[in-house]
C-alpha cells in the first residue's frame, strides 16, 4: 500500500515538473490582456538563438551572457490614458509585490516616476534574479521586466572582468 | 521377490536395447541403473548409456512437493487475495493516471496562455505579432494602492471611473508581439539595462541637488535663532 501511494505521488510529481519544465512563466500576463496596453514577449529560446557576442555587437555600454536570461516582458500603454495607467501601476505593485522585490531606486520627478526594482539572489546583491524597470507618468506607462541572472556591475555600468564572467557561469 | 541383476554384456545390451524402446519393465530399468552405479569401469561404448541411465535415475528421485499445484496456482491467478490485490493496484494505477491528467488540464487552464512551450527554437526568425480582440471592459475601481498611484494626475481618479464604459471600451485593443529576433531581444535587453543605469546615475546624483536646499533652510533656522 505504502509503495503504491508513494508511486502515484512520484508520478504526479513527475508530470507536474515536467509540465513546469517546458513551460515558461508570464509574470505580467494580466497587465497584457488589458485594452489599450502593447506588450513584448521574448523567450527563452530567443536568447538561446543569440551568439555570444550579441550585447556588445548591439550596444558596447552593455556587458552580459544574454543566455542567461529566461525572458523578458515589456508593457507599454499606446493609448495615453490615465486610467489604462492607474490600472497597470495598481497592477503591477500588485504582481512586483508577489514577487518580493526590492526596490534599487525610486524617483520622482514632475510627474514622471521611474523606480527599479530586484530580486537579491543572495543577500551579497552580487547578482539578481529578477528585474522591473517601472516608468510612467500621467499618460505613458513602460514595464519591463526581466527574468533571468543579471549581475550588478551590469546595472552600475562597471566593466566586467573574466572572473565576474566565470562566477557567472 | 527375485530382483533382477545384469551379470553379462549380452543382458545389458538387451535391457538397454528394451530401454530405449520403451518396453522395459521397472525392474528393468532398476537393474540397469544398479549396474551402472556398482560398474563404475566399463567399456566405453556404455558411457553415454550411463549417462543417460543415471540422469533419469536421479530425476525420478526428485520428489514433488505435496502443495506444488496450489502454489503454482497462487503464484498465477488462484490466488483470491493476489486477485484483490491486483485489482486495487489496477484501481491505483488508474487513480494516478486521472490525477496526471487533471494535473497537466489544471494547468494548462491555468495559465491561459501564459505557459508556453518552447517552440520558437526551430523556424521563426521574424517578429510575430498576434492581436487580441478584447470585449468591451469598464475599468475597475481602484484598489487602495496609493503608494505607488501616479504622483500626480490630470484629474481625480473618481472622474476616471466616471468615465463612460463605452468611453474605455474604445481604446484600442491589446497587442501581444513574441519578439523572436535574438539582435531585437539584445536591444530591448541593452536598452533596458542603459536606461536603468541612467536612472541608478540621476538618483545618485540627486543628494547633491539637495544640498543647496538643505543650506538654504539651516540659513534660515540661524537667522531665526538670532
Amino acid at each position: 500500500m505504502k509503495h503504491s501511494i508513494l508511486r502515484i505521488v512520484l508520478i504526479a510529481c513527475i508530470a507536474f515538473t515536467s509540465l513546469t519544465s517546458c513551460a515558461q512563466t508570464r509574470y505580467f500576463s494580466q497587465l497584457a490582456e488589458l485594452p489599450g496596453v502593447e506588450s513584448v514577449y521574448i523567450g527563452r529560446s530567443v536568447m538561446m538563438l543569440a551568439g555570444d557576442n550579441i550585447l556588445s555587437n548591439v550596444s558596447d555600454q552593455v556587458d552580459l551572457d544574454i543566455r542567461n536570461i529566461k525572458s523578458i516582458e515589456v508593457i507599454t500603454n499606446e493609448d495615453g490614458s490615465t486610467a489604462t495607467v492607474t490600472r497597470l501601476v495598481s497592477m503591477s505593485s500588485e504582481i512586483i509585490n508577489r514577487l518580493n522585490m526590492e526596490v534599487v531606486v525610486d524617483q520622482r520627478c514632475d510627474n514622471e516616476r521611474a523606480t527599479i526594482y530586484v530580486q537579491p539572489t543572495d543577500s551579497t546583491y552580487v547578482t539578481f534574479t529578477k528585474m522591473v524597470v517601472l516608468n510612467y507618468d500621467q499618460s505613458d506607462f513602460s514595464l519591463v521586466f526581466i527574468d533571468g541572472k543579471i549581475s550588478n556591475t551590469a546595472l552600475t555600468g562597471e566593466a566586467i572582468t573574466d572572473d565576474d564572467d566565470d562566477s557567472d557561469e | 521377490m527375485n530382483k533382477l541383476t545384469i551379470t553379462s554384456s549380452a543382458q545389458l545390451r538387451e535391457a538397454l536395447e528394451q530401454f530405449y524402446a520403451a518396453t522395459a519393465a521397472p525392474e528393468v530399468i532398476e537393474a540397469l541403473t544398479d549396474y551402472f552405479r556398482t560398474h563404475p569401469q566399463l567399456d566405453p561404448e556404455f558411457e553415454a548409456d550411463r549417462a543417460i541411465i543415471l540422469a533419469m535415475a536421479d530425476a525420478a528421485a526428485i520428489e514433488e512437493p505435496a502443495d506444488m499445484e496450489q502454489r503454482i496456482l497462487a503464484a498465477t491467478c488462484g490466488s483470491p487475495r493476489r486477485a484483490i490485490w491486483h485489482g486495487i493496484r489496477l484501481w491505483h494505477a488508474a487513480a494516478a493516471a486521472v490525477a496526471v491528467i487533471a494535473v497537466a488540464a489544471m494547468w494548462l487552464l491555468n495559465s491561459n496562455g501564459t505557459a508556453q512551450p518552447v517552440q520558437q527554437l526551430v523556424a521563426k526568425v521574424d517578429t510575430v505579432e498576434t492581436v487580441r480582440q478584447q470585449p468591451a471592459e469598464l475599468p475597475q475601481a481602484q484598489p487602495a494602492n496609493t503608494a505607488t498611484a501616479p504622483t500626480a494626475t490630470p484629474q481625480p481618479v473618481d472622474a476616471v471611473q466616471r468615465q463612460p464604459a463605452q468611453q474605455v471600451a474604445a481604446a484600442q485593443p491589446s497587442h501581444t508581439r513574441e519578439v523572436t529576433d535574438p539582435e531585437e531581444a539584445a536591444q530591448i535587453l541593452a536598452s533596458t539595462l542603459i536606461r536603468a543605469r541612467q536612472t541608478i546615475a540621476q538618483a545618485s546624483q540627486a543628494p547633491a541637488a539637495i544640498d543647496p536646499a538643505l543650506n538654504s533652510i539651516n540659513n534660515s533656522l540661524n537667522s531665526l535663532r538670532q
